[in-house]
């Protein structure tokens, strides 16, 4: 969708500050307090923003989901980089340019 | 009916007068103004205090958000209604009213049970949903939906069929200690259109009127007991049909149902100022998880309006829509 595409399998992403969560039914309901708009995310969608708590590669991030849901790893990066764009544009994720960015409390945190 | 004590009179003492007791949304209200619209709930033990009284409002040092109408900062807001009265309202445990003069007692009164205490839930952290509720079955049903949506018309219409009405436009939600929303008595009374009214068949005298300019006529519900708290079982969210490309009723879910809620909280344009957005937020999530959500798509106006009611009766009395599956 976006043409100037800033994700890549190598870049790392998390979720920004000031978005709330919550679950219904296992599936996430997500509120940016400064936009007031209200997000849905499917199964998969929310299991993604499960592991943006912290720091991920999105390679590393595939990685997961393929292993945990039955799917090809081509179509899977090729859909967890549209959900992450789509994220992006409004504001829920930020991009980490290197593993620097990420504070010492994440790195001990991180999600396998 | 009577304020008791004007503020150009607070210096005078002999003029200050024991506070009278009302109870309503499970709170002890003290007031020193007379509420006849609550007069006939009958008392809660042990419910939290909250003090009515005349005076002098002030202002609101350092407010996080001014204009000529409000004055709003987390614990402290200011209501200023023009020709009505200035309200101030702290820490949820005190509202003062400062009329600007004696002779609109009702409109006075219209406020304080409106705006005013709508404002005292946010600061309870109670959840005011702009919502008429009835009794149905031991639980609470509740109609949601923007002014002139038909809350109040389809509360009376149950009420007339036998339903106890529990509140009226402001229906505040709080928690029980497993997180059940739960809804108290509110204001035991119906305001109504002066054409609803007619549709209806309920008598109005021209003395009953309601907001100058608009033909709005308040109706006691009778007796109400204020102990009663009910389980939130079900919001059904008022939607004109034209702007609805959804079935005639059909549930919400997840992101729907809080936006819903959301969407209808009571004068939802307060909760940034006063810093609440994301509390609001995970009570509406709370809710959306444990009461069923539904939309309601109606006609506006009241061609319609035995087929929708009848066909929304029918809807809440089904027993295969009863609670949620999960949380049952």
């Amino acid at each position: 969708m976006n043409s100037q595409s800033s994700l890549a399998a190598a870049t790392f992403v998390s979720r920004c500050d000031g978005i709330l969560h919550a679950e219904i039914d296992q599936e996430i309901v997500a509120l940016s307090i400064a936009k007031g708009t209200c997000y849905g995310l499917n199964a998969v969608g929310s299991r993604v923003w499960r592991l943006l708590a912290h720091p991920i590669q999105v390679s590393t991030l595939c990685e997961i989901l393929t292993s945990e849901y039955a799917v090809e790893p081509s179509v899977c990066e090729c859909q967890v980089l549209e959900l992450l764009e789509d994220l992006l544009a409004e504001g829920m994720i930020k991009t980490c340019e290197s593993i620097r960015e990420r504070g010492a409390d994440d790195l001990i945190g991180a999600e396998k | 009916m009577k304020l008791r004590l004007m503020s150009s009179d607070l210096a005078d003492d002999n003029l200050a007068s024991m506070p009278l007791d009302y109870f309503a949304f499970g709170l002890h209200l003290r007031s020193e103004l007379e509420l006849p619209e609550i007069s006939t709930v009958t008392a809660v033990c042990d419910a939290p205090v909250v003090d009515i009284r005349l005076g002098t409002t002030g202002e609101i040092p350092a407010a996080r958000y001014v204009d000529t109408a409000c004055q709003i900062s987390a614990d402290d807001c200011l209501l200023n209604v023009d020709g009505v009265a200035r309200y101030r309202v702290r820490n949820g445990e005190e509202i003062i009213v400062e009329p600007f003069s004696a002779s609109f007692e009702r409109r006075v009164r219209l406020f304080l049970l409106g705006t005013v205490f709508g404002t005292l839930c946010h600061q309870r952290g109670l959840l005011p949903l702009h919502a008429s509720a009835i009794e149905v079955d031991g639980r609470a049903i509740a109609f949601a939906g923007v002014s002139g949506a038909g809350k109040s018309t389809l509360a009376a219409h149950f009420h007339d069929r036998g339903y106890p009405v529990l509140c009226d436009d402001l229906c505040a939600i709080h928690f029980d200690r497993s997180a059940q929303p739960m809804v108290s008595q509110g204001i035991p009374r119906l305001k109504l259109w002066r054409d609803a009214a007619k549709m209806l068949g309920w008598q109005f005298h021209s003395g009953e009127i309601d907001v100058d300019g608009q033909e709005k006529y308040q109706f006691p519900t009778g007796r109400a007991s204020a102990g009663t708290t009910l389980a939130l079982h079900r919001i059904y969210v008022l939607e004109d049909v034209r702007l609805s490309a959804q079935q005639r009723i059909c549930r919400l879910k997840g992101v729907d149902a809080t936006d819903a809620l959301l969407l209808h909280t009571y004068r939802r344009g307060l909760l940034a100022p006063m810093g609440r957005t994301a509390i609001n937020f995970m009570q509406s999530t709370s809710i959306a998880k444990r009461a069923c959500v539904y939309s309601f798509s109606r006609c506006l106006g009241f061609d319609n309006f035995a087929a929708e009611a009848e066909k929304l009766e029918g809807h809440f009395l089904k027993a295969g829509n009863a609670r949620p599956g999960r949380y049952g």
